[in-house]
């Protein structure tokens, strides 16, 4: 009795909602969604990496050359500053079977002391930005 | 069929045909305005809750392997971002609660409904549907209109399919009971006017 109501319930549903169909969007649905997607075709920019790969092969190619000249070259370093903080250079120097000898100015110290502060400062600062713009919540 | 057609119109949209991306528009687009719809419950919003489920649909469609059907894809995809649009929102969706005490028959609720005109008659039943919580107008609707099987609807709505029978034995009860009391007026108001 109960199993043949349910039945009769199902089929009157499935009826009602037959013929009553679907709901529209406007007419001019489909042109809208074609036009948003071609302007967001025109407006999508090509991936292009901040530092190109030839720079990154120049950036390799002096580094490389540096090391080489500090290891191989007649280069002589002092390690003053590293004196003034106490700590032995012998090691280093024997390492290159010759004087470490490299003077660094106190003021060129400074300025690479806080620009490295700059540049932790801002890190912080970007994730902060990004993790509030992209992050839900 | 269908899917075999869908997949001719989705490999030329891959290639940039987007004439051929309106095709699958044109053919899902009152389904997945309809679910939009039931969701939100606006028609404006729902517009705009459609178009978005198209475009972000093209930009996913090389993530589409074909594996479910196109449609069930589409309105998983429509069934969530409208899901989305409500909770950026923060809107509450007031549904109407119903309490129909007595007893009543379906047939004679069916005949009864059979004596109204066509129009009038589809117009109540979409109301109808609107008033429901949002997930049984599209579990009604994807069920009964789409002819969508529970495991089907499962893997749009993302609940069992023995979850899913439940809910859309309490929905269509619940469709039943507001069908009947938008009716009872209608026919005492049509006698009124008589």
């Amino acid at each position: 009795m109960e199993e043949n109501k349910e039945k009769i319930l199902d089929q009157f549903i499935e009826k009602t909602v037959k013929e009553a169909g679907l709901d529209s969007p406007s007419m001019d649905f489909t042109s809208v969604v074609l036009s948003k997607l071609e302007s967001q075709k025109s407006t999508i920019t090509a991936y292009k990496p901040l530092i190109s790969s030839r720079t990154w092969a120049i950036l390799i190619a002096i580094l490389s050359a540096t090391g080489i000249w500090v290891l191989f070259g007649k280069a002589e370093f002092e390690f003053r500053w590293l004196k003034g903080l106490g700590l032995d250079t012998s090691a280093i120097s024997t390492y290159m079977d010759r004087p470490v000898n490299i003077e660094l100015p106190d003021i060129a110290m400074y300025a690479i002391v806080i620009m490295a502060l700059f540049a932790l400062l801002q890190a912080i600062l970007l994730k902060a930005r990004w993790d509030k713009r992209f992050l839900p919540g | 069929m269908s899917q075999n057609l869908d997949q001719h119109y989705i490999e030329r949209a891959l290639n940039g045909d987007t004439r051929a991306y309106a095709v699958l528009i044109d053919r899902y687009k009152h389904m997945v305005y309809t679910m939009a719809a039931q969701i939100v419950k606006n028609n404006e919003d729902a517009e705009e809750v459609a178009q978005d489920v198209f475009l972000k649909a093209f930009k996913a469609l090389n993530s589409y392997k074909g594996d479910a059907k196109f449609s069930t894809w589409l309105y998983k995809i429509a069934y969530y971002r409208s899901l989305d649009y409500l909770k950026k929102k923060q809107r509450r969706i007031s549904t109407t609660t119903i309490d129909v005490s007595r007893e009543y028959s379906i047939s004679a609720l069916d005949s009864e409904m059979d004596d109204m005109e066509v129009q009038e008659r589809q117009q109540m039943v979409k109301k109808a549907i609107q008033q429901l919580p949002e997930d049984d107008g599209v579990l009604i609707t994807l069920h009964y209109y789409e002819e969508l099987s529970l495991k089907e609807i499962s893997e749009i709505m993302g609940n069992s399919p023995n979850a899913l029978k439940v809910r859309l034995h309490r929905a269509r009860k619940k469709l039943a009971d507001l069908l009947k009391s938008t009716v009872e007026p209608e026919i005492l108001n049509s006698y009124g006017g008589k």
